[in-house]
């Protein structure tokens, strides 16, 4: 099934973080506290890494469905800040994910039926 | 992270796949097609039992720690209702340069036995 690059719709937001956290139970502070993402290098909290990925499947879902996609296995490459307005572009055997600077955050292989 | 946890269980359990809990995550995701995708998303193995039997079962230092990796092999969506059997375990703890390296998996399993989802995840800590 051939991936389109496609725009997630809306950029990543604090209250999104904040959502993600309480649906999966990941409470991690340097996701929520900025003062804690400081003291571990961070410029801000960041977006919970699976929240980069569920973003990313979600424009997969979108294109071939949730019943097609098979797998998909990812590195992520750079942390994703609230504001950062993310998009997928397909590359051999999967996707990249990058932020609006063009910085590629999420390599993924995807396989779908 | 600690080197002596590999092969430690974090958390094996029957849970039920809440309505609330996807509606929870559609929410978060907030796209037409994020109810689907919850379906396919709804759990982060390592995080099942709470951030911090993660953190005492791995020995993670949070402070230093990153999610480097994480798969997802479905079979196929999870369902509203239906009931699962999860299993997260440590499956390798081991040094690499300035980095220790934590690779956690998770298998949830349906009321007949069958696999519906399995996930893998690495988290880097520098030392």
């Amino acid at each position: 099934m051939a991936i389109r690059e496609e725009k997630v719709p809306a950029p990543v937001s604090r209250v999104q973080i904040a959502r993600y956290a309480g649906a999966v139970g990941d409470f991690n502070p340097i996701h929520l506290d900025d003062e804690f993402a400081r003291a571990a290098g961070m410029p801000s909290v960041i977006a919970h890494g699976p929240l980069t990925l569920t973003l990313a499947i979600d424009r997969l879902v979108a294109q071939c469905g949730a019943d097609a996609l098979r797998s998909f296995d990812a590195r992520l490459k750079a942390p994703v800040f609230p504001k950062d307005h993310l998009s997928i572009a397909p590359v051999e055997g999967g996707i990249e994910v990058k932020n609006q600077e063009g910085k590629t955050v999420v390599a993924a292989t995807v396989k779908t039926v | 992270m600690d080197l002596n946890s590999k092969g430690r269980t974090i958390i094996e359990r029957e849970m039920r796949v809440e309505e609330t809990k996807l509606g929870e995550l559609a929410s978060a995701i907030g796209t037409e097609t994020g109810a689907q995708t919850a379906s396919l998303a709804l759990y982060f193995g390592p995080t099942i039992a709470g951030e911090k039997m993660l953190v005492e079962r791995l020995g993670l230092d949070l402070s230093k720690a990153l999610l480097g990796g994480q798969s997802y092999a479905w079979e196929r969506p999870f369902r509203a209702g239906e009931t699962l059997r999860v299993r997260v375990s440590v499956e390798d703890v081991y040094e690499k340069g300035p980095m220790i390296f934590g690779i956690v998996a998770a298998e949830f399993r349906d009321a007949d036995g069958a696999v519906v989802q399995t996930q893998r995840t690495t988290f880097l800590e520098r030392k």
